[in-house]
């Protein structure tokens, strides 16, 4: 008597496919929801979406598993008409999965209505119902599959082994996978049009094809909903934000931690040699397509003589390299500060060196005593 | 029933067919140079037409228009007589067809070698072009439906179907993308600006790849694949689905190419579940070419022609596999403006686009010159060459884009970013090489082709007229039941109709609110529109193809503000027709370069851009150097822009030569403290004022943000 309800609901509705989805999207959808009022930034939690995501897919398989073993017990219903005995279990068998499923939404839609301790953001009660619907989606999926095994080693030995000659266990997973009619049986969905001589048969669409089409187009609604309704996930110009933080934080961190940290206000002149040739080499690499490999300048101004276009203490220096005025760029970007300390020290080092063919005297004169009395004072902006 | 006699017109298949294989070879030959260029700048040979920027449009022009376009018509003149079962609706129109089109590829290629260009890509071609494509497509379109309507075969095969969305689509992308206003008789500025602009230009971009590249060669796959394999079609139910839902997703998805730049990010989102929902429509297409194959596997062993198809589809599915993933926005962080994107969409044109066009050809020559091929044994060949070609096209582009870009990306832990942009370029100069040794292999390959069909056109006989026989259109009679879809199938009006419309939602809905609503483009009060110097040197960086090696959006990443400055804002490209945002980053990104160098740096770069960063890639711009900014065309220009919108006082363009005279004046002298003597009537003069203003206006709001709060 079971098997005929089945028969009937199932195998002769033409909607089935239909009819499975949007049990699928309403239980589905309303489960999303559910967990939403009481706890309104569930979708903020990773945890949550990773869970919801999971559970969205676990039902997928439920879903094309059920539907192989199905289908599976139709052929060996068509083939076994006598033996009624078995498919009687079967029958049984889904019918117990399927209240099975059903009674888990229920204990899903009871549950996320409290919220007292939160287990990795969520309440406590609706972490463990979502583990507990996992869990038991899982079971599901795990009986389904005895089921399709108890299923297909019958079908091996009453029906293929006679007819066929035995197709790799490859060829037979990609079969059922794509859903393949065997090529003999190609004329009963053979389309009777043809076009210069072009037939067209009528296979039905792949599962996994249907399916994932159906998860991308999920993803995507819930990936509009999280950005533009629930504005739980960063946009662009935020995520920018917080990584500039994140990052800031880390330089800090390290250069504390490295006791490096000099600047514009504490940098005093290197003279030291390995400073020097440290500053040397990146001045040949940085500067001299301005300021000429022995300083004497060229596009930029001349960096030997006694006059200084944006001052020539060691801190204005110092901070015309870093930050960059008029012209010459900014390397803040390029270099760390205690190198651009040697940049400065190498600079410094050049002074008075009379480099030949060296360019015009500019900016204002500089003289080492003058500033040590004054010490930057003359730095301008 | 009285069978009618009639023949099919092979000639103009022929013809196609002929200009289908000159501008493979061209189009492949302009790939390899553009390709030798980026790591041997020299080959440039220091000429204003054969410099890069203005070949690689030549070059992604020959292949998408000239072999691609040809290709298409090859197969669609071929397939539709015979779906049809009639003859094409009017040879008159079949010959204009065939004429335009081949006479817009050439002056395609001498006007973009010339330097007339819009400035927008793959839509570079200016106005009067512009017309002459709109009418060669009308020509199509009305001979195409002319013969549909004529035809002997009640129903529509799946073929037409696509045939139908391309014609429709294309018309509409290429209309609304081209709308432009003109200047002179080869200048136009683009109707619309900065974001909007790039709006539609992607759209019109992205579906130019699914409409031109891809659609017609799913109709072409649909007929010949089955043809050679002589098996029926897979499922005609999965063709139904797949070519709605593709067509109808498709359009969404251009805004995947701006992720994480200006456009506001609703449009990016949409651009992004679109594509990701595009996998499995497009996976359709290639599940019904493959899964066809089913039982004749073995065959597709010997067949050269199945196997060009084969691999052609096995990289289609690849292809639109990795571009949805390529739109998630974790990845185009590092895809994007790199050389992944050259390595992805290669896939497509040298495996898809290419190999399908191969297919044909060898399927399409025996048939018509009633003969056998002349060597299986070269096809063969060519195939294996044409294959191992991709591969060594491909993975080092793959590998080359992917480590370049963690490079631009890698900080040291003192914050400093740790390459300079020039060494991440010489970073991957090998890969490069190594790219374009794929490609020579690849276009060796082809001229195997070539030789191939020759041989065996010479010992045939060219059937022009093939003879045929059907019945005249019957009635539909429906035995029970009819698949709705069968409907539709016998009403080619309506199938027009509905395509135009399922198309046109997704374009419409990104538009409108972009278009129509203030706060996706807020307004900068510190943004002015460009001097007329600084306009005339636009002008330059577009002609001479600045956009296709240097991006000018600087996106809202820690590496790219650190090195590029402050983040693009939307309000900053309101006076920018066209928009220059470029979408590759073979040179750094130029959104700030504005007082970044001196005058005299930018001078002695464009003469031999070695002497300023040694070890670049960049080709010598010497010529602007010498060559007289022509400014007769600047009171043009200013009433042009001030008829877009552009804020210009009335009256100016009568006094806009007055101030490039002054501005002119005073770079050259700028130039002369630096020991450049210039005569200030040069072009370089007005690049140089260009570069120098790009992106500074945001710069002068920060300062006077900041005097104000002293």
């Amino acid at each position: 008597m079971l098997s005929a309800i089945i028969r009937k609901v199932f195998m002769k509705s033409r909607l089935k496919p239909l009819l499975m989805l949007t049990v699928l999207l309403t239980v589905g959808s309303s489960r999303v929801f559910a967990a939403e009022p009481p706890a309104p930034s569930a979708l903020d939690n990773p945890l949550a979406l990773t869970l919801i995501t999971l559970m969205i897919i676990l039902l997928i398989i439920i879903m094309m598993l059920g539907r192989l073993l199905l289908g599976l017990a139709e052929i060996k219903m068509k083939n076994e008409k006598e033996e009624k005995g078995h498919t009687g279990v079967t029958a049984t068998m889904l019918l117990v999965m399927l209240f099975s499923s059903v009674a888990t939404f229920a204990q899903d839609a009871g549950g996320a209505t409290q919220a007292p301790a939160t287990i990795g953001g969520l309440s406590a009660f609706a972490f463990y119902s979502m583990i507990t619907i996992l869990f038991v989606e899982m079971l599901i999926i795990l009986v389904l599959l005895i089921n399709m095994k108890f299923l297909l080693q019958k079908d091996k030995e009453t029906v293929f082994e006679p007819a066929f000659a035995k197709p790799s266990s490859l060829a037979a997973w990609w079969g059922r996978l794509n859903k393949f009619k065997p090529i003999e049986q190609e004329s009963a969905i053979a389309l009777e049009h043809e076009y210069d001589g072009i037939r067209e048969l009528d296979n039905r669409l792949p599962p996994w094809w249907l399916y994932g089409f159906y998860v991308t187009i999920i993803f995507s609604v819930v990936y509009l909903w999280r950005y533009h309704v629930a504005y739980s996930a960063p946009l662009s110009k935020e995520e920018f934000e917080i990584s500039m933080k994140k990052a800031d934080e880390k330089v800090k961190a390290y250069l504390e931690a490295k006791g490096e940290s000099v600047d514009e206000n504490t940098v005093t002149l290197l003279t030291d040699a390995g400073d020097l040739a440290a500053g040397k080499a990146i001045f040949n690499t940085a500067c001299v397509a301005c300021h000429k490999a022995d300083g004497g300048g060229l596009v930029g101004p001349n960096l030997t003589d006694d006059y200084w276009v944006h001052g020539g203490d060691v801190k204005s220096i110092f901070k015309t390299i870093k930050y960059g005025i008029n012209a010459m760029p900014q390397w803040q970007t390029s270099y760390s500060n205690k190198q651009i300390a040697q940049i400065t020290g190498y600079v410094k080092s050049l002074h008075g060196t009379n480099p030949p063919d060296a360019k015009a005297q500019e900016g204002e004169l500089y003289k080492e005593d003058a500033a040590a009395a004054g010490d930057g004072a003359a730095t301008k902006n | 029933m009285q069978m009618e006699k009639f023949y099919y017109d092979n000639k103009i298949v022929k013809a196609f067919g002929y200009a289908t294989v000159i501008f493979a070879v061209v189009g492949m030959l302009a790939g390899l140079w553009a390709a030798i260029q980026i790591y041997a700048p020299s080959t440039s040979l220091g000429l204003a037409p054969t410099t890069f920027g203005r070949i690689r449009p030549l070059h992604t022009n020959a292949i998408i228009f000239a072999f691609v376009g040809n290709s298409i018509f090859t197969g669609v003149y071929y397939s539709l007589q015979r779906l049809c079962k009639t003859r094409m609706f009017s040879d008159k129109l079949s010959w204009i067809h065939f004429w335009g089109w081949q006479l817009i590829i050439a002056s395609a290629a001498i006007t973009l070698l010339m330097g007339y260009t819009t400035g927008k890509e793959y839509a570079e071609l200016e106005w009067p072009i512009d017309i002459a494509i709109t009418l060669i497509w009308v020509v199509f379109g009305i001979n195409m439906f002319g013969t549909i309507l004529k035809r002997r075969e009640r129903h529509l095969y799946v073929a037409i179907w696509f045939y139908i969305a391309t014609w429709v689509t294309i018309a509409m992308l290429h209309i609304v993308n081209s709308f432009e206003i003109p200047v002179s008789f080869m200048k136009s500025y683009s109707w619309y600006a900065g974001v909007q602009d790039a709006l539609v230009q992607w759209w019109y971009g992205h579906n130019a790849v699914a409409f031109f590249l891809t659609t017609p060669i799913l109709g072409l796959m649909y007929y010949f694949l089955p043809k050679a394999a002589n098996r029926p079609v897979y499922s005609y139910r999965l063709s139904i689905i797949h070519f709605w839902s593709l067509i109808f997703l498709y359009i969404w998805a251009g805004p995947h190419h701006l992720l994480y730049t200006s456009l506001p990010d609703w449009a990016q989102s949409l651009g992004t579940v679109f594509s990701l929902m595009l996998i499995f429509p497009s996976w359709g297409g290639m599940l019904n070419g493959l899964f066809t194959l089913r039982g004749v596997w073995d065959k597709v062993r010997e067949d050269p022609i199945l196997k060009f198809m084969v691999v052609a589809i096995t990289c289609y599915g690849m292809a639109t596999l990795e571009g949805p993933l390529l739109s998630l926005k974790n990845v185009s962080a590092i895809a994007h403006f790199s050389d992944w994107i050259i390595a992805h969409v290669h896939i497509g044109g040298l495996g898809w686009n290419g190999f399908m066009a191969f297919a044909i050809l060898y399927y399409l020559v025996p048939k018509m010159w009633g003969t056998p091929l002349y060597s299986r044994k070269l096809a063969n060949n060519h195939f294996w060459l044409g294959t191992i070609g991709i591969i060594l096209y491909a993975v080092p582009l793959y590998w080359a884009g992917f480590s370049q870009s963690l490079m631009w990306k890698t900080f040291t832990p003192e914050g400093q970013l740790k390459f300079q942009f020039l060494e991440t370029v010489t970073n991957i100069i090998p890969m490069y090489v190594t790219r374009s040794l794929g490609g020579l292999i690849y276009l060796i390959g082809a001229i195997l082709m070539v030789f191939n069909l020759y041989k065996t056109i010479a010992k045939g006989k060219f059937i022009a007229n093939e003879e045929a026989e059907a019945a005249p259109l019957q009635k539909a009679v429906h035995h029970g039941r009819e698949h709705w879809h069968r409907r539709i199938e016998r009403r080619p009006v309506a199938m027009l109709v509905v395509s135009l419309i399922v198309v046109a939602i997704g374009g419409i809905l990104e538009f409108v609110p972009t278009f129509l609503v203030k706060s996706n483009v807020p307004t900068i009060t510190s943004v002015k529109p460009y001097t007329p110097l600084e306009l005339q040197g636009r002008d330059i960086y577009i002609r001479e193809g600045c956009y296709t090696c240097h991006s000018q959006m600087i996106r809202p990443f820690r590496d790219e503000v650190v090195r590029y400055g402050e983040y693009s804002k939307a309000g900053e490209f309101v006076y920018d027709h066209p928009f220059q945002w470029g979408s590759k980053r073979t040179g750094p990104d130029l959104a700030r370069i504005g007082g970044k160098y001196s005058d005299s740096w930018h001078y002695n770069h464009m003469d031999d851009p070695a002497s300023m960063s040694p070890g670049s890639v960049m080709p010598v711009y010497s010529w602007l150097l010498d060559t007289k900014l022509d400014t007769s065309s600047t009171p043009a220009k200013i009433r042009a822009m001030q008829k877009l919108g552009v804020p210009y006082p009335e009256g100016y363009d009568k006094k806009a030569n007055a101030d490039i005279k002054a501005q002119s004046e005073s770079i050259a002298a700028s130039l002369k403290k630096d020991k450049i003597e210039t005569p200030a009537d040069r072009e370089i003069i007005a690049l140089i004022a260009y570069l120098q203003r790009i992106g500074k206006d945001i710069k002068q709001e920060k300062k006077e943000e900041q005097t104000a709060l002293k």
